[in-house]
């Protein structure tokens, strides 16, 4: 299907419906949205999509890089149209149909992009795309649960949103948490406290960047200033050498 | 008294310093420019200076060269930053003789410069100009700053129209104020100074002291006569008859 963006009404009745689901009614999806010239028109790019079923919020991001095929997203970056018609082409699997026929959306602004600071990195294709397209397999670690699942490592990187644009500290966090055996992150990374955990990693960060500039510090900068605490993700089998 | 302490011994940079421009040109993405006037004496001649672009979570960043030798890119169009809001620009200055980038001085938030006169910056809603899809204008009401009026950009001369056109002019004001002040009505009470305060004084000053009731047609009723008077005191219906007369 060749990717369009939701005009107002469109928009209204996609909220609808994600209102109605959190009131626990079961209305069907409107997909009938997404091709009728009364609630969607077209934008400026050619991005065709697949409906295929994704594992994880990565795989997403893979197709959808994928389908852009570099061309110049600014005309939509930001379009609340834009990034909500995504959000309910993919409704289906960001918010699966449970054995009763009743979904559990999370907040609208994970499926209709806010205009709101903070909850505009909650979308979760806008967000998707950013740091895919930016990071690749960098950005794996944060985005590798099931769809409907935003993840504990991303809720707590958002914290401070500069650092989601600073690529060797991406980096960095990918190759402590980032855990390519079991596709997933390393176990204790999400803790909320413990040594090394993704909520000390970013406390750190904001003291670091007091001293210095974070958007150009390397991977391997950021590596040898990191303490001692971070060890146990840096080196996970105990092994320094 | 409060005090505190830097421990960084970084310097904060005065606004003054940094003059930064935006130059939004219809259909096209925006570009910035920027004067400085950096007071060089504690900072190295060969300490980088960067800025970095940014509206809501998406951020780009330019080199400008060095303190002692300030060299603009080339390109300094906007087009990874989000545009469905006004950029905001941070600076800064780092020290990199070292092997890792150390911030010397820096400042944040800054807000580009607009052609705006000294009687415009004490109005009480500012203009922009930005895409807008279909739409051909828009309000924004953001919690803590100035209702902004904004016109969609692919209008040829959007601004000068919105600024010279009666047209434009008897169109939408009337409209905007409205929901300006349908808006504040809403919200209730405010501190004395607030935009919502010089909102509601300006209104009363246009037609009396507002209702003090929560009644939602009373309320109405008042906004639509502040309305009626803000439009017969610029005379927008009979300017833009004059003008569609001339025009024929």
């Amino acid at each position: 299907m060749i990717a369009r963006k939701l005009n107002k009404k469109g928009l209204r009745v996609f909220e609808l419906f994600i209102e109605d689901l959190r009131q626990g009614l079961k209305p069907n999806t409107p997909t009938y949205l997404l091709d009728n010239t009364d609630s969607s028109e077209a934008i400026p790019l050619e991005i065709t999509l697949n409906s295929n079923e994704f594992t994880t919020r990565y795989e997403l991001g893979e197709h959808l890089v994928s389908a852009i095929d570099g061309q110049d997203m600014q005309p939509v970056m930001g379009d609340t149209g834009f990034w909500s018609w995504l959000a309910l082409y993919w409704f289906d699997q960001l918010c699966p149909l449970k054995a009763d026929g009743s979904r559990k959306p999370s907040m609208a602004y994970n499926y209709v992009l806010s205009n709101n600071y903070n909850h505009r990195p909650r979308h979760a294709i806008y967000t998707t795309w950013q740091l895919v397209g930016r990071y690749g397999g960098h950005s794996r670690f944060l985005l590798c649960k099931e769809l409907p699942v935003r993840g504990e490592l991303i809720e707590q990187m958002m914290a401070r949103q500069y650092l989601l644009s600073c690529e060797g500290v991406m980096e960095a966090a990918a190759s402590l948490y980032w855990d390519g055996e079991i596709g997933s992150y390393k176990k204790g990374s999400a803790a909320r406290k413990s040594a090394g955990c993704v909520a000390r990693f970013v406390g750190w960060l904001q003291q670091l960047e007091l001293t210095y500039d974070l958007f150009s510090l390397k991977h391997d900068d950021i590596m040898e200033l990191m303490p001692v605490e971070f060890d146990r993700f840096k080196f996970p089998g105990g092994n320094k050498t | 008294m409060k005090r505190t302490i830097n421990h960084t011994g970084r310097r904060k940079l005065e606004r003054r310093e940094v003059n930064v421009r935006l130059e939004e040109r219809p259909n096209q993405v925006p570009t910035f420019n920027v004067d400085f006037f950096l007071e060089t004496k504690n900072l190295p001649s060969d300490a980088v200076i960067v800025i970095e672009a940014y509206n809501r979570n998406t951020l780009q960043r330019f080199s400008f060269g060095t303190v002692g030798k300030i060299e603009k890119p080339d390109s300094r169009i906007l087009d990874k930053v989000d545009p469905t809001g006004a950029p905001l620009f941070r600076v800064r200055i780092i020290d990199e003789t070292e092997k890792v980038g150390r911030l010397i001085a820096s400042v944040e938030g800054l807000k580009p410069e607009s052609d705006e006169t000294e009687d415009q910056r004490s109005s009480i809603i500012t203009l922009a100009c930005r895409p807008l899809g279909s739409q051909t204008w828009i309000v924004n009401i953001p919690a803590d700053a100035k209702p902004e009026l904004v016109i969609n950009n692919s209008i040829p001369d959007a601004m000068h129209q919105l600024k010279n056109n009666p047209l434009f002019q008897s169109l939408i004001l009337p409209s905007a104020f409205r929901q300006v002040l349908m808006h504040y009505l809403w919200e209730g009470e405010f501190d004395e100074g607030t935009v919502q305060d010089q909102w509601l004084h300006f209104a009363k000053h246009l037609a009396g002291e507002k209702p003090h009731t929560e009644d939602v047609s009373e309320l109405m009723t008042w906004a639509d006569m502040v309305v009626e008077r803000f439009s017969e005191r610029f005379e927008l219906c009979e300017i833009l008859k004059l003008k569609m007369e001339e025009a024929a």
